[in-house]
C-alpha cells in the first residue's frame, strides 16, 4: 500500500515543479497573467484546426471509401463498351459478349476468372394488385459472380445451384431452348423487405409494364448490393435475362470483370488489347481497377477543392486574429522587455523568448482542435450516413488516418509560425528606452 | 456619445476590417453558389411549355407504344400538345475521307467503316419533329431532360415516316448536332455521321442538316461522360437501338391546355395518368420544383451554413478585440464618466464603433466576394464543362447580407459595451 501521505507531497511537488517550468518557459507574457487574451488565441487555433481536421477527413474518408468498395468488388479488369465513361458503365451495352471472353481467353494472359453481366430494368407486381413497380436487373453467370464481391449473399441459395442451363445450350449449339429456363431469382435486401418477398415465394417479371415477354420466377435467395445505386433490384441467370429482353440473339452483356492470380498480366492484357490482336476491340475497352479508381476520384475531387477554399479563409481569418490579440500583448509587455534589455539580455534572446511562447499558446489551441475535431468527424461520421442516401453500406463520409493528421500538423505550421513570429517581430523593433519613457508617462 | 475612434490603434483596427472583408467575403460567394445553381435550374423550368412529364422510373425506355399513346393523349382534351422522346447513349463515327453521295440508307443495313473514322460517345436523343415543335419556346430552345437545346437550324420532316412504315421505309437519316462536336469534327451541313451499333461496327449513316447549342462546353466532367449530343427522328434512333419492338420511349413531354393548369385540375390529371401509366413517374412542373429545391436544399444549406458560421466567426472576433480595446481605456472611461458623461453615451460609442468596423468590413468584402464568386464560378463551369451561370450575385442578396452582419455586429459589441459601462462605474475612480 502506498502511504496517501506521500502521494499527496508527490503530487504537491509535481505541481510546482510544473508550476516552476511555467514560469520559466513564460518569462515574458505568461498565459495566466491575461487570461482572456490568451484563450482568445486558443480559440483562433483551435477553430482552425478543428475545421481544417473536420474537412481534410471529408476528403480522405471519401477517397479511401470509395478504393475500399472498388477493392470489395475484387476485379482486377473491367470490359466495358468502347469510348463510355466507366461511371455509365449501365447506359450502354455491347454485343457478341462471349466471343470477346473467348477471345481474352485465347489471349496471352488468359484472366483466372470472367464474370460477363448485363444490367437492365424489369418490371414485377410484388403484392398482385395492379401496382407495378420497376427494378434493376442483373444478368449474371451464377458460377462465376460471386468469386467477386459485388453482391453477398444473404439469405437461402445463390443461383449457382439453378445454373443457366439455357445459357450453356445457346453457347454450344446456338439453340435457344425456352424449356431450359429455371426461373430463379436472387431479390434484394431492400426489395424482399420493402416489398414483403420471402424465400420460395413466385414473382412475375415483365420486359413492359403492359404486354411484352414475362417469366415467372421463384425467389431462391435474397443478396446486398456494395454499391447499391439503385435498392430494389434482382439477380438473375444471365442468359434467362438476355431471353427475356430478346437480347440472346446478339449476347448483349453491359460489362464483364476479369481477375488474375498474377496482377501482372491484368496490365499485360490491358496493353494486349490495344495492339490490334483483339477480337473485339471496337466494341469494348478494357479498363484497369487504377482507370475506374482515377474517374471516380476526378468526379469526387469537387470536394477537395471546396475543402481547400473553406480551410484557407478559416486559417487566414484566424491568423488575422491572432496577429491583432500577440501585436496588443507584446506592446503591453514593453516594460518588461526594457527591463531585460536594460540589465543585459540580446535582442536576439528576447525575440527568441517571445516566439516561444507565442508558439507554445498555440500549440495547445493546436492540440485542442485536433481533439475536437476528432470529436466532431466522429459525430458527423454517426450522424451523416442516415442523410446519404444511395452510398454503399460501409461507406464512410469521414476518415481520420495519418495523411490527414499530417495535413493539420502542415497546416498547424503556418498558424504557430505566425502567431510567433507577428510579436517576435514587433520586439525586434521595439526601444527599450522609448518603452520605459512610454511606461513612465 | 463619446466619440468614435477607430484610427488610434490603425493596424489593429486595420487587421479587424481585414478579418471581416475575407469572412463576409465568403459569405457572399457561398451564398451566391447556392442562389446560382437554384436560380439557373428554376429558370431553366419556369419558361418551357413543359408542364407534365411521363416518364421511366430507371434510364431504361419503359413507355411502350409511345407515338399512338402520345397522340391519344393530345386528343383527350386536357393537353395542347405532347410528345415522345428517346434518351440514350450511343457511339458516333466521324469521317473527314467520307463522302456518301446517298448516306441514307433504306432500311438500314451494315457496310464497312471508312479507314479514318473517329468514334465518340454521344447523348442520343429521338423525337418527332412535328410533335416537338409545340414544345418549342420563343426563344428557340427545347427543354429535354434538364438541358436546354437552342436551336440554330430544325428538320424539314415534320412527320416520323420510318415509325409509320413500321421501320421499313422513310428513314430520312437527318442530324441535328450540337455545335461544338460539330466544331470539333469540322462538320457542315450535308457531312455524314455514322451510327456505331454495339459490335462496334457501322450499321447506319447520318446527314447533319443543322446545329444546336447547348452548356456542355466541350471539357470538364461533361465531356468525359458524352462527348456531345446529337438529334435524330424518333422510329429511326429506335430502330437503330433495337427500341422498335413495342415503339418504346423514355418519356412523354405534356403541354396543359390554357384552362386546366390550374393546381386542383393538374392534380387530377395527374392522379388520372398514373392509373393510365402505372409503374412510370407522372410528374407536373411544380413537383419538379418541389424535387428541385429538396435536390439543391442541401447544397444551399451547407453553403449559407459555412459563409454564415465564418462571418460569426469575423465578428466574434471583433468582440473580442473591442473587449481588448475597453479593458485598455479603462482610465478613458473612468474619467469620462466622472465629467459627466453618461453610461448611455459610453454603451453607444462602444457599439458605434464596433458598427463602423463591421460596416467597412462588409463593405470592403465585396471585394473579395465577387472576386470569389467569379473565381468560383469558373472553377465549377471548367471543373464540369458546363456553361451555366453556377453563380449568382444579386443586389438585395448582397443588402440582406450587410443587413444581417450588422446586427451580428451589434448583439456581439453589446458585450463589450456593457463591460466598458461597468468599467466606468464612478466608485471605482475611489
Amino acid at each position: 500500500m502506498h502511504d496517501p501521505g506521500r502521494i499527496f507531497l508527490f503530487l504537491l511537488k509535481t505541481v510546482n515543479s510544473a508550476e516552476n517550468i511555467l514560469r520559466k518557459v513564460f518569462l515574458l507574457s505568461p498565459p495566466w497573467r491575461t487570461p482572456f487574451r490568451s484563450s482568445l488565441i486558443v480559440i483562433a487555433v483551435a477553430s482552425s484546426m478543428m475545421l481544417a481536421t473536420v474537412m481534410l477527413s471529408l476528403g480522405e474518408g471519401v477517397r479511401t471509401s470509395t478504393r475500399d468498395t472498388i477493392d470489395r468488388i475484387g476485379a482486377d479488369v473491367y470490359v466495358v463498351p468502347k469510348d463510355l465513361n466507366p461511371l455509365l458503365v449501365n447506359l450502354h451495352r455491347f454485343d457478341q459478349g462471349t466471343e470477346i471472353i473467348n477471345a481474352l481467353e485465347r489471349s496471352p494472359y488468359p484472366p483466372t476468372l470472367t464474370s460477363p453481366r448485363l444490367r437492365d430494368s424489369l418490371f414485377i407486381d410484388p403484392e398482385g394488385d395492379g401496382d407495378i413497380i420497376e427494378v434493376s436487373a442483373f444478368g449474371i453467370d451464377p458460377a462465376s459472380e460471386f468469386g467477386f464481391g459485388q453482391f453477398e449473399h444473404l439469405e437461402g441459395e445463390t443461383l449457382e445451384v439453378s445454373g443457366d442451363p439455357l445459357r450453356e445450350e445457346f453457347i454450344l449449339s446456338g439453340v435457344v431452348d425456352p424449356s431450359l429456363l429455371t426461373g430463379m431469382v436472387m431479390v434484394s435486401e431492400e426489395l424482399a423487405g420493402g416489398r414483403d418477398i420471402g424465400l420460395g415465394d413466385t414473382i412475375e417479371v415483365t420486359t413492359r409494364i403492359t404486354g411484352g415477354r414475362a417469366l415467372s420466377c421463384v425467389v431462391a435467395g435474397t443478396f446486398s448490393n456494395i454499391l447499391a445505386v439503385r435498392s430494389e433490384g434482382l439477380l438473375m441467370p444471365l442468359g434467362e435475362l438476355q431471353y427475356i429482353k430478346d437480347l440472346l440473339g446478339n449476347d448483349t452483356m453491359t460489362e464483364i470483370l476479369l481477375s488474375f492470380d498474377d496482377g501482372e498480366n491484368a496490365a499485360s492484357l490491358i496493353e494486349w488489347s490495344r495492339g490490334g490482336d483483339f477480337w473485339g476491340e471496337n466494341a469494348v475497352d478494357l479498363l484497369s481497377r487504377e482507370d475506374i479508381l482515377g474517374e471516380l476520384y476526378r468526379f469526387t475531387s469537387i470536394i477537395g477543392g471546396f475543402s481547400a477554399l473553406v480551410i484557407t479563409v478559416s486559417i487566414s481569418v484566424s491568423l488575422i486574429f491572432i496577429s491583432v490579440v500577440l501585436m496588443t500583448s507584446t506592446k503591453e509587455s514593453g516594460e518588461v522587455i526594457s527591463m531585460l534589455r536594460a540589465i543585459g539580455f540580446s535582442r536576439l534572446s528576447i525575440v527568441r523568448q517571445v516566439f516561444l511562447e507565442s508558439m507554445f499558446v498555440s500549440a495547445i489551441g493546436g492540440v485542442l482542435g485536433l481533439l475536437l475535431g476528432l470529436a466532431a468527424v466522429g459525430y458527423l461520421g454517426d450522424h451523416l450516413g442516415s442523410f446519404a442516401n444511395g452510398l454503399p453500406p460501409g461507406f464512410e463520409l469521414f476518415v481520420v488516418d495519418g495523411s490527414v493528421l499530417l495535413l493539420v500538423l502542415v497546416l498547424f505550421i503556418p498558424i504557430a509560425m505566425g502567431s510567433g513570429m507577428v510579436p517576435a517581430l514587433i520586439t525586434s523593433r521595439m526601444r527599450p528606452v522609448e518603452s520605459l519613457r512610454g511606461e513612465m508617462r | 456619445m463619446i466619440p468614435v475612434k477607430p484610427h488610434r490603434r490603425p493596424g489593429r483596427t486595420l487587421l479587424s476590417v481585414l478579418s471581416l472583408a475575407v469572412s463576409f467575403g465568403m459569405l457572399v460567394s457561398l451564398i451566391s453558389v447556392s442562389q446560382g445553381i437554384e436560380g439557373a435550374a428554376e429558370g431553366k423550368l419556369g419558361d418551357q411549355p413543359r408542364d407534365m412529364i411521363i416518364s421511366s422510373q430507371g434510364i431504361d425506355p419503359s413507355i411502350d407504344h409511345s407515338h399512338s399513346r402520345s397522340e391519344k393523349l393530345q386528343d383527350d382534351g386536357n393537353f395542347s400538345a405532347s410528345m415522345p422522346v428517346l434518351t440514350l447513349v450511343g457511339r458516333l463515327g466521324f469521317s473527314s475521307k467520307a463522302s456518301l453521295s446517298d448516306p441514307f440508307i433504306h432500311p438500314p443495313e451494315r457496310f464497312s467503316a471508312p479507314g479514318d473514322l473517329r468514334t465518340e460517345t454521344a447523348g442520343l436523343v429521338g423525337l418527332v419533329p412535328g410533335m416537338a415543335e409545340p414544345f418549342i419556346s420563343e426563344e428557340d430552345s427545347l427543354l429535354i431532360r434538364n438541358e436546354l437545346f437552342r436551336y440554330h437550324d430544325w428538320f424539314e420532316e415534320p412527320e416520323d415516316p420510318f415509325h409509320r412504315s413500321n421501320y421499313t421505309t422513310g428513314f430520312t437519316g437527318s442530324m441535328l448536332i450540337e455545335d461544338r462536336m460539330a466544331d470539333r469534327y469540322h462538320l457542315e451541313k450535308g457531312d455524314p455521321v455514322f451510327f456505331i451499333d454495339r459490335s462496334g461496327e457501322v450499321s447506319a449513316s447520318f446527314r447533319v442538316i443543322g446545329t444546336f447549342g447547348t452548356s456542355l462546353m466541350g471539357d470538364g466532367l461533361s465531356s468525359d461522360l458524352v462527348g456531345g449530343i446529337a438529334i435524330v427522328h424518333l422510329g429511326e434512333l429506335q430502330y437503330l437501338t433495337g427500341n422498335h419492338h413495342g415503339d418504346m420511349a423514355t418519356a412523354i413531354y405534356l403541354d396543359l391546355e390554357e384552362d386546366r393548369k390550374d393546381r386542383e385540375t393538374q392534380k387530377e390529371i395527374a392522379i388520372s395518368l398514373e392509373r393510365q401509366f402505372p409503374g412510370l413517374q407522372v410528374t407536373s412542373k411544380e413537383m419538379r420544383l418541389y424535387r428541385l429545391e429538396d435536390e439543391i436544399a442541401v447544397l444551399s444549406v451547407f453553403s449559407v451554413v459555412v459563409g454564415a458560421v465564418t462571418v460569426v466567426i469575423g465578428l466574434f472576433f471583433l468582440s473580442s478585440i473591442m473587449m481588448m480595446s475597453v479593458e485598455e481605456r479603462r482610465r478613458e472611461m473612468m474619467i469620462l464618466r466622472a465629467i459627466g458623461i453618461s453610461r448611455r453615451s459610453i454603451f453607444m460609442g462602444v457599439i458605434a464603433e464596433a458598427l463602423l468596423v463591421a460596416s467597412i468590413g462588409s463593405v470592403l468584402g465585396l471585394v473579395p466576394g465577387f472576386l470569389g464568386t467569379g473565381l468560383l464560378d469558373s472553377y465549377m463551369r471548367s471543373f464540369y464543362g458546363v456553361d451555366i451561370p453556377f453563380t449568382e450575385v444579386s443586389p438585395p442578396t448582397i443588402i440582406i447580407s450587410i443587413a444581417l452582419t450588422l446586427l451580428c455586429a451589434f448583439v456581439f459589441s453589446i458585450i463589450p459595451a456593457v463591460r466598458a459601462v461597468s468599467i466606468g462605474r464612478l466608485r471605482d475612480l475611489a
